[in-house]
């Protein structure tokens, strides 16, 4: 790039990053384990590293290792760490201020968390420099505006007078980015910089960092589960499993042709457009799904929402006249953005909030004009459940999966002592949760077993409606693959119609037959789901399609 | 991280035990709080002499191997009126925390969950309650009331109910919003049975500790109470009359009708707030390495 040949030979000999068989280990009440097992990798000035790995895998333990962060319970228990040529293994807090900032710099995952709330951000940017320069206050802040300005904030001047909480996630993460790159680091380690983030958003933060490496020539090391936003953005990608680094090259090399059986299993598992529910777990492992049930025509619709609307108060409104419908044993799709009103929707279907106006005509009967207080008690609260997004926030901390299960079968089903236990063990088995697990409290289970609690929960009672919110964002991509292939198994054996929402909108090509597009409390697009990929109307549905990154265009390695 | 911390064999005492030995004060409050309630309830077996009945030995006589704290004006074993006190101060103090503790913790819940008018109405209530200084309302309480044990305890309670409010009140709102809750309404709970059944089990472990915490200060409200007259009467045993009836011979050198009551007083309120300091390590997750 701007280096002559030269020179980039001479500095590819000199890594910025030399991770030679690290070991960290954390006490804890059963004595030490080790979180990263012997992991060796090297990163030369100017390069863009893809860390992937699902939670556990150790990905992040190795980089705030690396920069001397780790957390007091943990230690490097063997290795050697080398940032630009020093060795910084056994580096004190002292040694290793200022390399932090100046040298080698991290993003985080939630910039709001990362960013000091009662200190405006042009702050602490000029903070940030104050700290590694011997500049002058008004020098730092005329380099914060700039700053600012190269990520991309419209009116930098003003904006760096706002405190964290007047921006929205993406200018949050934006400011993180100047902070970081205040001081002209050479290494930038980026932590899954946009996980929590709408796609939209996603795509543009992403763009800008790699604008701004590219541009500065620094190194990046981006941490990510996500496996096509690896592929996009790095040139080399390092996939690691439970402490190990298995598998590394380049995108091309690791996505389509990988050698390690866990890199395999992790690309199968990765929605990608071509694919469907079947192909994304390895052959053999589940049972085939049952065929799908024929089309309802001529039936009735099973819900037809009419005009709905919902206002919080705080000027917009959360759902603006939303209508759409959805036959027995349909799977229809709800996309959108954080904030355009499809989680409002879904709690509204699932009759948890009153609508201000409009009808929920469910099975022929309206359900909006039961108010939501009083409607535990309808015929119709069991027809029509819910599985949420976060599988451990949704699982009562105190119930074990038994109890778990066993509480709508008991208030709603008005089973008791043997018979809801039979009740129990056969929910168990339909959605593959080990009976021998059914004692264990939400936190002794893992995310994919809690997730199974949640739907076996929500299908105990055989609903003919099932609200999904989101039910796979909190997961990993290799436990999302089972969990859609129960979800899909379970649609096809029992029946139900699912409202599918979420923003990944490779999934709900998978899962739905048709997907309605919400913006702003309004359904933008409603259309079948392979028209709408194909060839989508609406400005804003084109937006969202572009914004997904994808495993199907990887640039040439 | 998550790699470290698999979900392991359920073993809830083992975590215990853990804890404990990390904190030895903790374990020797618990102790401590343990020896006396065992005290508490075995006082007629425990207490050498009838602790109403004066000729247990010479009048005032110092600490001797027949009277361990000495006798008083009237020649009544100290030793033996400071368990059976034990016993009526710590059944006043854990009604007390008992009645304001369930009642503070359903008023609480409601307002937290429920939220808007009710809980700006409840809270400015609870404002209102602890602007006032809470031990001379307790007097104005027991002075209406009338003095007997009774009065005491609802005196207590009274005061103590602020702290149990706002409590609940903070640690339900924090957990209205969460996917269980929601998830108890679509299982068929109405509002009231998600608080009741669901949220308040939830925050009982934080309630405990603030139980602990506050059994301590009922006991020296009680005491405080019956030392300046108001409560419970000579010559029933109980530390706080012990204290006021001894501090007329301090002058004349019989310390041990004022130290022996108040060094009981002040190691129960140690232990307990001990106690508490160390349940509270106990059940927050985050304090364990």
């Amino acid at each position: 790039m701007k280096m002559s040949p030269e020179v980039r030979a001479d500095a590819a000999l000199r890594p910025i990053l030399e991770i030679e068989d690290l070991r960290v280990a954390f006490a804890g009440r059963g004595g030490e384990s080790e979180a990263v097992k012997g992991v060796s990798l090297s990163l030369a000035p100017g390069e863009v590293l893809g860390v992937v790995g699902e939670s556990g895998s150790g990905k992040t333990v190795t980089m705030l290792a690396a920069a001397g962060l780790l957390e007091r319970n943990g230690r490097i228990a063997g290795g050697r760490v080398r940032i630009a040529g020093q060795d910084v293994t056994r580096a004190s807090r002292a040694m290793m201020r200022p390399i932090r900032g100046a040298v080698i710099s991290m993003i985080f995952q939630n910039p709001r968390a990362a960013l000091n709330p009662i200190r405006a951000v042009g702050d602490q940017i000029a903070d940030a420099i104050l700290a590694h320069e011997r500049v002058s206050r008004a020098e730092a802040r005329a380099r914060a505006v700039a700053l600012l300005t190269a990520v991309n904030f419209p009116r930098p001047q003003a904006q760096a007078r706002a405190y964290p909480h007047e921006l929205s996630g993406g200018m949050c993460q934006r400011a993180m980015i100047a902070v970081a790159l205040a001081c002209n680091p050479q290494l930038l380690i980026a932590d899954e910089p946009t996980t929590g983030l709408d796609p939209t958003t996603q795509k543009s933060v992403m763009d800008l960092l790699a604008g701004l490496i590219a541009e500065r020539d620094m190194a990046m090391v981006l941490i990510t589960h996500d496996l096509a936003m690896a592929a996009q953005y790095c040139g080399r990608v390092a996939v690691m499993e439970q402490g190990l680094l298995v598998e590394s090259g380049g995108p091309r090399r690791i996505f389509l042709a990988p050698r390690h059986p866990y890199t395999q299993r992790l690309v199968a598992a990765s929605p990608t457009r071509g694919a469907g529910i079947e192909d994304l777990t390895p052959p053999g492992l589940l049972p085939a799904l049952p065929a799908a049930p024929p089309p309802a025509i001529g039936r009735p619709h099973l819900l037809e929402v009419v005009g709905l609307h919902k206002d919080f108060g705080g000027g917009s409104k959360a759902v603006d006249g939303v209508s759409f419908t959805l036959n027995a044993g349909q799977s229809l799709g709800l996309v959108g953005e954080s904030g355009s009103g499809k989680s409002t929707t879904s709690r509204l279907v699932c009759r948890l909030l009153d609508a201000d106006e409009g009808a929920i005509v469910f099975d022929g009967q309206d359900l909006a004009l039961t108010a939501e207080k009083d409607f535990h008690r309808s015929r119709r609260r069991s027809d029509i459940q819910l599985v949420f997004q976060d599988p451990t926030d949704s699982l009562n901390p105190r119930f074990t999966a038994r109890e778990c299960i066993a509480d709508p079968l008991r208030r709603l089903g008005r089973l008791r002592g043997r018979a809801l236990e039979a009740k129990v063990r056969e929910t168990a088995d339909l959605v593959s949760f080990p009976q021998a697990l059914l004692d264990r409290l939400p936190h002794q289970l893992s995310g994919g077993q809690k997730a199974r609690v949640g739907i076996g929960r929500a299908v105990c009672l055989r609903p003919k409606l099932m609200v999904l919110d989101e039910p796979t964002a909190a997961l990993d991509v290799s436990v999302q693959a089972v969990v859609l292939h129960l979800l899909e198994r379970l649609r096809r054996e029992l029946g139900m119609a699912y409202l599918f929402v979420s923003h990944d909108l490779n999934v709900v090509r998978m899962m739905c037959a048709d997907t309605l597009v919400m913006k702003s409390g309004r359904i933008v697009e409603a259309a079948p789901t392979e028209k709408l990929f194909t060839a989508p109307e609406h400005p804003y549905t084109r937006s969202l399609l572009a914004a997904v990154p994808s495993l199907d265009a990887l640039p040439a390695d | 991280m998550s790699a470290a911390s698999e979900p392991r064999a359920p073993s809830r005492l083992g975590a215990a035990f853990w804890v404990l030995r990390q904190n030895p004060v903790t374990l020797i409050a618990l102790i401590g709080a343990l020896g006396l309630a065992c005290v508490a309830i075995f006082a007629p077996w425990i207490a050498p002499y009838d602790p109403l009945a004066s000729g247990a030995g010479p009048a005032l006589s110092p600490p001797s191997a027949q009277n361990w704290a000495g006798t008083d004006q009237i020649g009544r074993d100290v030793f033996s009126r400071l368990i059976w006190a034990s016993r009526l101060d710590l059944s006043i103090a854990l009604s007390a925390v008992a009645v304001s503790g369930a009642l503070g913790a359903v008023i609480g819940a409601f307002s937290g969950y429920v939220g808007g008018r009710l809980d700006r109405v409840v809270g400015r209530i609870v404002d209102v309650m602890m602007a006032f200084p809470l031990f001379v309302l307790a007097m104005a309480l027991v002075a209406a009331l009338g003095n007997s044990a009774v009065n005491i305890v609802i005196a207590t309670a009274v005061i103590n109910l602020p702290f149990y409010i706002r409590v609940t009140r903070a640690e339900v709102n924090a957990r209205r919003g969460a996917g269980w809750v929601e998830a108890a309404r679509l299982a068929g709970a109405s509002h009231p049975q998600a608080v009741l059944r669901f949220l308040l089990p939830n925050v009982m472990p934080i309630l405990a500790v603030q139980l602990s915490l506050n059994l301590g200060w009922a006991i020296i409200n009680a005491a405080g109470l019956s030392f300046i007259g108001l409560g419970v009467q000579p010559p029933t045993p109980e530390w706080g009359i012990m204290v006021a009836e001894g501090a007329t011979y301090i002058t004349s050198g019989k310390w041990w009708l004022v130290a022996f009551p108040g060094l009981a007083l002040t190691l129960s309120v140690l232990c307990f707030n001990l106690a508490g300091d160390g349940l509270r390590d106990l059940l927050d997750p985050r304090t364990r390495p």
